[in-house]
């Protein structure tokens, strides 16, 4: 089944990862498929990080998952111990900024999702020295997924997990119905109306929309696809027109039509669980879902499931979610934890943390290799989707307008406000808190 | 008492005076009683009342520590202009009323009920007591589950009378408050169970008698002699059950995140999305300050009206 | 006569056992899904005969902090209360043995501080506990329960203060004690059975504390209350291992519970009701 998919892909030309990634990078040459290749790599000095405990907070996910794997091999190679602090998805944010503007010194290290790094960033410490000190192998990086880490001009974290949505599909129930894979979201819409048997409690699409950060995001996402940004450079939200009304309607339709009839109820983890357990034809979610449905205990789909690029609509694009590594200002072993991050990102812990979660990497040398390319049944769909993914507008203000999308979104899938009352309060919200932040005159 | 104060005046040294006098003194020892107590209530709960009133007159955010300014009243004006202010409040008077009311009447009906004699009334009062003291939090994710669309044990319960089973409980305007409710109805509804219950068990037999003899109602007489009779208790107890239903954060923070959009965001969840999502430490204080100022006035009533009820009795 | 009170009897245990089941079945249904095979828990129509297991407890032990939050529980509602309880019944003793200025206006005031919203402290408790590096300690969570656990405590031992009969210790003045004497060793015993159900009473305040916490612990200090936050991953909820953490933590809080019913409702209305 996946080599069908696998063959559409190559048809489609977006299979290879390494022109994926170049020309996404936009400056790179073209670079044929090839091992992996030495990259360079800035030098250890195990001497620093020798008999030191770092304490890392993570994320209690996928991300923890890869590294426990592997985070013995730092104890053998560098001599230090990291101790993993994990925190659950909904409360790992503010975690991070109780803990980073209470100074409390408790971590070394920390994971940061992209859009609060500019809320973090005057609590952790400008590793631009460091890296410019180590020869730090800057070249390696995805140029768009090492801008992650930058804000103002200075590098807060080091990338090392980007993170992009893809669609994952049955290929046994479009095979039966023999329907290609959906390149627009209203293809989707009609073959998962198709495909679906919404009395046996089996749905189009799994999809959740009660408040929470992903529904936010799903409403974003078709915004996106109907051909409008967030804000425009002066900062003003730029979706309130047409196609903005068009793309909450569709999301509404998808909520009424072709969403679980519990969607209202769904949480983050239900999505994932509906579709491994055979309740959903498609899912759009973040790639890092891959094992649970390949791999998880419960799954009974792990066989019949294909993965594809996000469909588009006026344009198709994924939304670029890389995680970095970071020191806060307050670190007690801020040298050791700067060992720790260039050992972390090192091609050979990094194909370790891959193999260990569901993990990506932001390295060239890495995504060109075969290696790569044997981790996971999804690496060409994501490497497909890493080339039209976009980053989110950088904005200290990012949770208030995270909240403004959850709040918007789960009242246009329940039903109590209009599609075009939707856009036009979120985006008069939006304009507010840009307003106050000082952006908008 | 006084007597030996006099006496004790006239010792060899002043410090023996001194130790003597606090010993002999009825208001001294009061005071070292109270003392410790005292400092550690103005240091926790004095000093950061007043501590905050401070920030709320600041321009505050974590995100930009820097620029950290005196803005006079803006924070209080954004407060009261706020829409968002505005739905918490209502949000959370619905919740504590409704919430409130039910509990009051399923806590009356099963205190009559188990008021009378019957073997094992012990073990069925402490049985029904028992959801009260649960921690709130594990309680919360257990009706998270119970209430989940599909295999959740309230919707297929709710599907045996014909409603579909992927109903999402909490993520309709119309269920998500009431289902809240429901279950904070199931978890303190003990509380006023117990206190009417300990109402019932002290009221003067003969006054009840008397009235079953001149051919009262049940009705008549619940309605004619026992609520008049508890009623400052009943007083006691809806204030204070609304007070503790007022603040309440746990549940709703597990249950639906204020969702969906803003038709559970309760004001605690508010004034600490305000903190630590938004960030913005100033106008948090603020809308802590003013709920501050609110529940103080209704308290101080509350407290007479205790204070009277206690003079009398 | 006879057969008309039977019958009301049996309409009675009728709803009796209503109540009962209503009251009781979450808890039994935490406890059976804590106890069941994960597998069988999502079916549809649920299971309610099984083979009990100790897979879901066993599961949920290696996977989270859970002994750690634990440990921390203890300590931060253990030192909560014996020092609520301590500074409470000395305060309670002062107001009911003592007239001073402000002996009838300060324990009013505490019934105030009852009534307070907790989120009204938990900003200045943030930002203070910050100035004094004390974020991430038991201590910080101590100082914050000690606030409004103390008020519970001066109420309900003011309450048992006031059943002791004051010439006891008049008697025991008389032969030459002094005060604080007079109060260990005379009015605590007496007050004995008083001080274990206020004592027990504010361990499950603290034990039960989630909005603090959240705020002032960090990596070493967490508490059970938040352990609730940590089951929802993208891996799926495993509501097995959910239940089994609840239903531990919960253990001590129903033990508790049973063990002080009697003085319960003292607590629960600062006095006004004795129970």
């Amino acid at each position: 089944m996946q080599r069908i998919s696998r063959r559409r892909l190559l048809a489609s030309g977006l299979v290879l990862p390494s022109s994926a990634y170049l020309s996404s990078a936009g400056v790179l040459p073209a670079a044929p498929l090839a091992l992996a290749q030495d990259a360079a790599e800035a030098t250890l000095n195990p001497d620093v990080t020798s008999g030191k405990e770092l304490y890392l907070l993570s994320w209690d996910n996928y991300k923890a998952t890869g590294m426990e794997t592997w985070l013995p091999d730092f104890e053998q190679e560098m001599g230090g111990r990291v101790v993993l602090d994990k925190v659950a998805s909904n409360s790992l944010q503010d975690r991070q900024i109780v803990s980073l503007s209470g100074r409390t010194g408790e971590y070394d290290l920390m994971t940061v999702d992209e859009p609060y790094m500019p809320a973090f960033s005057p609590y952790l410490m400008d590793l631009t020295p460091l890296i410019e000190r180590d020869g730090f192998p800057v070249d390696d990086w995805v140029p768009i997924m090492w801008d992650a880490g930058v804000y103002e001009g200075k590098v807060y974290g080091i990338p090392f997990d980007p993170n992009v949505q893809i669609l994952y599909y049955r290929q046994d129930l479009l095979d039966a119905l023999e329907i290609p894979v959906p390149t627009t979201w209203t293809e989707l819409y009609d073959a998962a109306m198709a495909a679906q048997d919404r009395d046996n409690e089996l749905w189009g699409m799994a999809i959740m929309t009660k408040r929470d950060p992903q529904t936010g995001i799903n409403l974003w996402t078709f915004i996106n696809a109907w051909g409008n940004e967030m804000f425009d450079e002066n900062h003003q939200a730029a979706f309130a027109n047409d196609q903005g009304y068009a793309a909450a309607e569709f999301f509404k339709q998808v909520a009424d039509n072709i969403a679980p009839a519990g969607h209202a109820g769904y949480d983050y983890a239900g999505i994932s669980d509906a579709f491994a357990t055979g309740k959903a034809v498609f899912m759009y979610n973040w790639a890092s879902n891959t094992l649970n449905i390949t791999e998880g205990e419960l799954s009974v789909v792990a066989d019949k499931v294909g993965f594809a690029p996000p469909p588009g609509e006026e344009r198709a694009l994924s939304m670029r979610g890389v995680w970095t590594m970071g020191i806060p200002a307050d670190a007690p072993n801020p040298e050791a934890a700067w060992e720790f991050i260039k050992w972390f990102t090192t091609q050979e812990s990094m194909f370790k943390y891959i193999e260990g979660g569901s993990g990506k990497s932001p390295r060239l040398s890495v995504l060109d290799s075969e290696r790569f390319q044997e981790t996971s049944p999804d690496s060409e769909a994501v490497a497909a989707t890493m080339k039209i993914a976009e980053e989110r507008p950088i904005y200290k203000e990012y949770e208030e307008i995270n909240t403004q999308l959850q709040i918007f979104a789960s009242q246009l899938t329940a039903g109590e406000l209009t599609p075009q009352e939707t856009i036009d309060g979120l985006a008069a919200e939006l304009n507010a808190i840009m307003q106050a932040g000082g952006y908008q005159q | 008492m006084a007597g030996y104060e006099v006496a004790t005046v006239r010792p060899a040294r002043a410090e023996d005076s001194l130790l003597r006098r606090l010993r002999r003194s009825r208001t001294l020892p009061g005071y070292l009683f109270l003392a410790p107590a005292l400092i550690v209530t103005v240091a926790i709960m004095l000093y950061p009342l007043v501590f905050s009133l401070q920030t709320s007159f600041e321009s505050y955010q974590l995100a930009r520590p820097e620029e950290r300014e005196f803005i006079g009243l803006d924070n209080y004006l954004w407060t009261i202009q706020s829409p968002n202010f505005l739905n918490s409040i209502t949000v959370t008077l619905v919740f504590t009323a409704a919430a409130v009311t039910l509990e009051f009447l399923l806590g009356l009906a099963l205190a009559l009920l188990v008021n009378r004699e019957f073997r094992g009334q012990g073990l069925v009062r402490t049985m029904l007591m028992l959801p009260l003291f649960l921690t709130p939090s594990v309680v919360g994710l257990l009706f998270v589950r119970l209430y989940y669309p599909g295999d959740g044990l309230v919707p297929l319960f709710l599907s045996l009378f014909g409603l579909d089973n992927n109903f999402p409980l909490l993520g309709t305007r119309a269920t998500a408050l009431p289902a809240i409710i429901l279950m904070d109805v199931w978890r303190t509804t003990p509380f006023m169970f117990l206190v009417l219950l300990a109402g019932l068990q002290s009221l003067p037999q003969e006054v009840i008698e008397a009235a079953q003899i001149d051919g009262a109602s049940p009705w008549q007489i619940l309605k004619g002699v026992t609520l008049p009779l508890l009623m400052p208790l009943i007083l006691v107890a809806l204030t204070i059950r609304g007070m503790d239903a007022f603040r309440e954060f746990d549940t709703f923070m597990l249950l639906t995140g204020g969702g969906p959009g803003q038709a559970t965001e309760v004001i605690s969840m508010m004034a600490y999305i305000l903190a630590f999502r938004a960030y913005d430490i100033g106008r948090a204080s603020a809308v802590a300050w003013v709920i501050l100022i609110l529940v103080l006035i209704f308290s101080v009533f509350f407290v007479k009206k205790l204070r009277d009820m206690q003079m009398e009795s | 006569m006879t057969t008309q009170r039977r019958n009301v009897g049996a309409g009675r245990a009728v709803l009796i056992a209503i109540a009962l089941l209503w009251s009781l079945f979450p808890l039994y249904w935490m406890y059976s899904t804590a106890f069941k095979p994960e597998a069988l828990d999502r079916r549809v129509p649920p299971v309610f005969v099984f083979q009990p297991t100790f897979e879901n407890f066993e599961r949920m032990l290696r996977a989270t902090p859970f002994l750690q939050y634990l440990k921390n529980t203890l300590i931060v509602a253990g030192v909560t209360t014996v020092a609520a309880v301590a500074l409470g019944s000395l305060a309670a003793y002062s107001f009911t043995r003592f007239r001073y200025p402000g002996s009838d206006f300060l324990p009013l005031a505490y019934l105030v501080m009852r009534m307070l919203p907790r989120f009204v402290l938990v900003i200045p408790y943030y930002l203070l506990m910050r100035t004094f590096g004390l974020l991430n300690t038991h201590s910080s969570m101590i100082l914050a329960y000690l606030g409004f656990a103390l008020p519970f405590t001066i109420w309900m031992m003011i309450g048992f203060f006031k059943e002791i009969p004051i010439e006891l210790e008049e008697a025991a003045m008389v032969d030459g004690g002094d005060r604080l004497r007079v109060f260990a060793q005379i009015v605590l015993p007496l007050a004995a059975p008083g001080l274990a159900a206020t004592s027990i009473f504010a361990f499950i305040l603290a034990w039960n504390e989630l909005l603090f916490s959240l705020v002032l612990s960090g990596r070493d200090t967490r508490t059970l209350a938040q352990l609730p936050l940590t089951f929802s991953t993208d891996r799926g909820t495993e509501w097995g291992m959910v239940m089994a953490a609840g239903s531990l933590t919960l253990l001590p809080v129903i033990a508790f519970a049973l063990l002080v019913q009697r003085h319960i409702l003292r607590g629960m209305t600062l006095g006004a009701v004795k129970g």
